[in-house]
């Protein structure tokens, strides 16, 4: 026996159920959306920030920072005391990577008030017009006039800073590289680390200090380029802890690293050194920038303010092993046993690469160092 | 909408064919939409500032892709690689299977999932790190073997892709076992007994009785093993160390560190439509052979 | 071992599936062992074997970093990153069963034109990398601007996307050549469609059900790359704070995190299969 199906009566009623469904589904996650999201506070009027500190009446300050150790550290040492001074909530990001969010939500409602990056990200965001120019900055944190002159190099200020050198096994190695050249040398075939993709501050620079050594000068990609077919074979890391851990299990000899690291291997014992190649040390920045698009401007200037001052620089250079740009910050025991220094004499080498220039160049370069490095 | 079976006029039938609209919706709306919007920039120029497709349509990126060879090649490596791996996991994946579904003994049947799933619950990141540890210059096979003296130096078994497929099996292996668990639990074993009774020896037993009962199990753990090796991104990372360029590492660099949005969209739709349009053809293949509809 | 087992199974299969197990269990082992090294780096053979990564793992012994104090101090972050997402994996995994379910029950009882289709639409979430889904996702929810992005409601969807394929498969597998008169038996006794579902087909597709529910867990665990874009403030995951870890520190930890995990696996299974073997939970078996 067929049984003919009512089917048209039974596809509207369950047409209208989804519907209704559906639409009682979308309200009710907004709803209760809306009730998780914080009220925004109206924007500050636009005067420059002379550093008082005020009350934000209980505002959402949204910055990006490293995670991890990292923003533990900044939360007990300066977030913490910054919410209760300025009555206000910081919200931390921990990326990795903030420019494709920033972009995502466009230039007038960013997701961030203050970001730390390193230059060649903060340079896209830069470039694409969502920070405040360093100028402007510079105008609102007080604390910017005990500066170095580096410090405004980057997209915002710069707070801290690592040297970028060899770091290499000193009972592997046959003898002490001096120069960024050694790094080339055929003992450490296959037994070098650099990092990857390319347009990090380690590679990048390595890039552009080839350039120069074997080249015309840092902007001879050409040479560049040649000197990293020169790097195969090489292992190529995806984070600086993962160059240590090879370093220290001998899967590699010597690395493009930064001077804390490799403090820190020797310090747990391991036989490892960091040199400073005599042509030059790149930097490895940390990069404060405030988005234009930011509803907090003073906010997040206020923080800013506290993040170069000479106190706690001193605080946070000390914990992470790295270098203050404030003049006034007073150098640890510890800081000053591995050689730092704070004077005139001991920045006057710092050198920042034409970022803005670099990161015209970096994509295709990205690609012909990929296929470089596919090789071997 | 074709009469399959005498029970078509049923309205429990009938209405379960509404059952899918739901998760279309939620797919259409959460998936297809942004993901097809955010692809649709592969037809813009280049531009660092937004992520908003633009009116302006060029093949610029599409040509980019097919005129340089790190993308050609890094297009034949990922199918190559995934196609390594949904082969390698069904032969070794497919007897661990077959055993454990004919285990009677509880205890013994119980060790073997545990065992099975406990790769799964290792971060991906620290399984390639432990397969660095076994495969690396200086890993174990090949201080093993330079300590026997049976090579001279070490063997690349790691960033290459040799480490990059071995890592993946470790994700492919377990994800194949249990896709083919259900199947094979469902053959019953007096059909293989049958088939013996009437003078079949194993192997044909296998090739007559088993294999076709386990198609669908088959079906469902190839395209799942398959799709995930196409799209992985820590394992080429990590095990390949930047040496191996899969479409997926492509993209990331892409978009994480090049902010070429508009060349990683392209990267992606000829990565999605490629994909799509061999695992259409799969299930078409497949479907024929398997009878049923599953 | 009886005769009447495996007798399908040519010689060779015994052989390969030992071949398979030692190739799964040995590096688990390698990273078990390594993750309780009392050193302080990630590498095997371990130097000396000692709980404190475990320890440091849960925040019950020092952390594995100096906190700014100075002094050792111990960390929950991890212990708390794992419980959100176990929640997280949970809230996914029930959704994706709803979802997926449904999906498969259409697909393998309909024959409809655009069917192959259909079903590789809801495959291709997988054909893409993460980092497609996520930021697809985060640009959208900030376009729509109903309070998704950075909401655990937006984060949540973002799984569910991911682990909803997985079900369909399996499920799919489960219900190949069901037997439609067992339900219509049903029905015509009388059940509603929800009893029969409950009562005669669930208990069927369980196996599909089972190993869906597995995939959707540890895929939505493990999840990383989608989560960097969904995930909101204050509350990561597991594998996130894992990573974040990892760009500070080389030490055991993740390994750490992995024994857990096993740890916790073991156990559970353990706890479920006192009350009849495994098998016959997951509704493997045929009673």
């Amino acid at each position: 026996m067929t049984h003919k199906p009512r089917k048209t009566q039974l596809t509207r009623r369950d047409f209208l159920k989804l519907a209704g469904a559906t639409g009682a589904g979308l309200a009710a996650s907004n709803w209760l959306a809306a009730c998780a999201a914080p009220t925004p506070t109206a924007a500050p009027t636009p005067e420059v920030y002379t550093g008082e500190v005020f009350d934000s009446g209980g505002a959402t300050l949204n910055i990006g920072i490293w995670g991890s150790v990292w923003t533990d550290f900044e939360r007990e040492n300066l977030l913490n005391q910054f919410e209760k001074d300025f009555n206000c909530k910081v919200q931390v990001d921990n990326g990795p990577q903030w420019f494709p969010k920033l972009v995502a939500a466009g230039v007038d409602n960013p997701p961030f008030d203050l970001i730390n990056q390193n230059l060649p990200e903060a340079t896209q965001g830069a470039d694409a017009g969502f920070y405040v120019p360093v100028d402007e900055v510079k105008a609102n944190v007080p604390n910017s006039a005990d500066l170095w002159d580096f410090a405004f190099k980057g997209t915002g200020l710069i707070r801290a800073w690592s040297g970028l050198g060899l770091s290499y096994r000193t009972d592997l190695a046959s003898k002490a590289p001096e120069s960024w050249a050694d790094l080339w040398n055929d003992e450490f075939d296959g037994k070098r680390g650099i990092l990857t993709p390319l347009n990090n501050s380690f590679t990048a620079s390595l890039f552009m200090v080839a350039s120069k050594i074997f080249g015309s000068g840092y902007e001879d990609t050409e040479a560049g380029l040649k000197a990293m077919e020169g790097l195969v074979p090489c292992k190529l890391g995806d984070l600086s802890p993962t160059l240590d851990n090879w370093l220290g299990a001998g899967e590699i000899i010597i690395a493009n690293e930064y001077d804390g690291s490799a403090w820190g291997m020797a310090a747990n014992g391991a036989s490892v050194a960091w040199v400073a190649p005599k042509e030059g040390v790149p930097i490895l920045e940390q990069n404060v920038s405030i988005t234009k698009g930011s509803k907090q401007k003073n906010l997040a200037y206020a923080l800013l303010n506290r993040m170069v001052s000479a106190e706690y620089q001193a605080k946070l250079c000390d914990f992470f092993m790295m270098r203050p740009t404030n003049k006034n910050t007073q150098l640890s025991d510890k800081m000053k046993a591995v050689g730092m220094a704070n004077d005139a004499e001991a920045v006057k080498n710092v050198w920042i690469p034409d970022w803005k220039w670099w990161n015209s160049v970096q994509a295709e370069l990205s690609e012909k160092f990929d296929k470089i490095m596919q090789a071997g | 909408m074709t009469e399959a079976s005498p029970n078509a006029a049923w309205p429990l039938r009938q209405r379960s064919f509404w059952l899918v609209a739901p998760p279309l919706l939620v797919f259409v709306v959460f998936f297809a939409i942004p993901v097809g919007t955010l692809l649709l920039l592969s037809f813009n120029a280049p531009n660092q500032a937004t992520l908003r497709p633009e009116a302006n349509f060029a093949l610029g990126n599409y040509q980019h892709f097919f005129d340089e060879e790190l993308f050609t090649d890094a297009l034949t490596r990922t199918y190559w690689i995934s196609l390594e791996v949904t082969v390698l996991s069904l032969v070794i994946g497919y007897p661990l299977s077959y055993l454990m579904a004919r285990t009677q003994s509880p205890r013994w049947s119980n060790l073997l999932m545990i065992l099975v799933l406990t790769p799964l619950q290792v971060d991906t990141v620290i399984r390639a790190y432990g397969m660095v540890i076994i495969f690396g210059d200086v890993g174990l096979v090949n201080s093993a073997l330079l300590y026997w003296q049976m090579i001279s130096a070490p063997i690349p078994l790691m960033f290459n892709d040799f480490g990059v497929v071995v890592t993946l099996l470790h994700v492919g292996v377990p994800v194949m076992v249990l896709s083919l668990m259900g199947a094979m639990q469902n053959i019953d074993p007096a059909l293989e007994e049958a088939a013996r009774s009437l003078g079949a020896n194993r192997f044909i037993t296998f090739l007559r009785v088993t294999w076709p009962l386990s198609l669908p199990g088959v079906l469902a753990g190839s395209l799942l093993v398959f799709v995930t090796a196409l799209s992985s991104y820590t394992v080429p990372r990590i095990a390949g160390g930047g040496k191996v360029v899969t479409l997926s590492t492509l993209m990331y660099n892409k978009i994480q560190t090049n902010a070429e949005w508009q060349l990683g969209a392209a990267v992606g739709a000829v990565l999605l439509v490629t994909s799509l349009i061999v695992v259409y053809f799969y299930q078409r293949l497949t479907q024929r052979s398997i009878g049923g509809l599953v | 071992m009886s005769e009447e087992r495996g007798l399908g199974m040519p010689v060779v299969f015994r052989f390969g599936a030992i071949v398979a197990l030692s190739f799964l269990i040995v590096p688990m082992l390698i990273i078990v062992l390594a993750g309780l090294t009392a050193g302080g780096y990630l590498k095997f053979p371990p130097e000396g074997l000692s709980l404190r990564w475990v320890l440091a793992f849960l925040g019950l012994g020092p952390g594995s970093y100096v906190a700014s104090t100075g002094a050792a101090g111990a960390t929950t972050v991890f212990i708390r990153a794992f419980g959100f997402s176990f929640l997280l994996a949970a809230l996914s995994t029930l959704a994706s069963l709803a979802l997926g379910t449904m999906a498969a029950l259409t697909l393998t009882r309909h024959d409809f034109p655009g069917r192959a289709f259909i079903q590789s639409f809801f495959l291709s979430p997988l054909m893409l990398p993460g980092i497609v889904i996520g930021l697809a996702l985060f640009i959208f929810y900030r376009a729509a601007g109903l309070g998704l992005s950075r909401s655990f409601t937006g984060l949540l969807i973002g799984h569910i996307i991911i682990c909803t394929p997985f079900v369909i498969r399996t499920v799919s597998a489960s219900l190949y050549n069901f037997d439609l008169s067992l339900e219509e038996a049903a029905r015509s006794l009388g059940a509603s469609p929800l009893q029969t579902f409950r009562q005669i087909t669930l208990p069927l597709i369980m196996p599909g059900i089972t190993a869906g529910s597995i995939f959707s867990f540890i895929v939505s665990f493990g999840q990383f790359d989608v989560t960097v874009f969904l995930a909101i403030p204050e509350q990561q995951t597991l594998p996130l704070t894992i990573f974040d870890h990892l760009r500070f520190h080389s030490d055991p930890i993740p390994a750490a995190a992995g024994i857990f995990a096993i740890v916790l696996v073991i156990v559970s299974l353990l706890v479920t299969a006192r009350s009849g073997d495994l098998k016959a939970f997951a509704g493997f078996g045929k009673t």
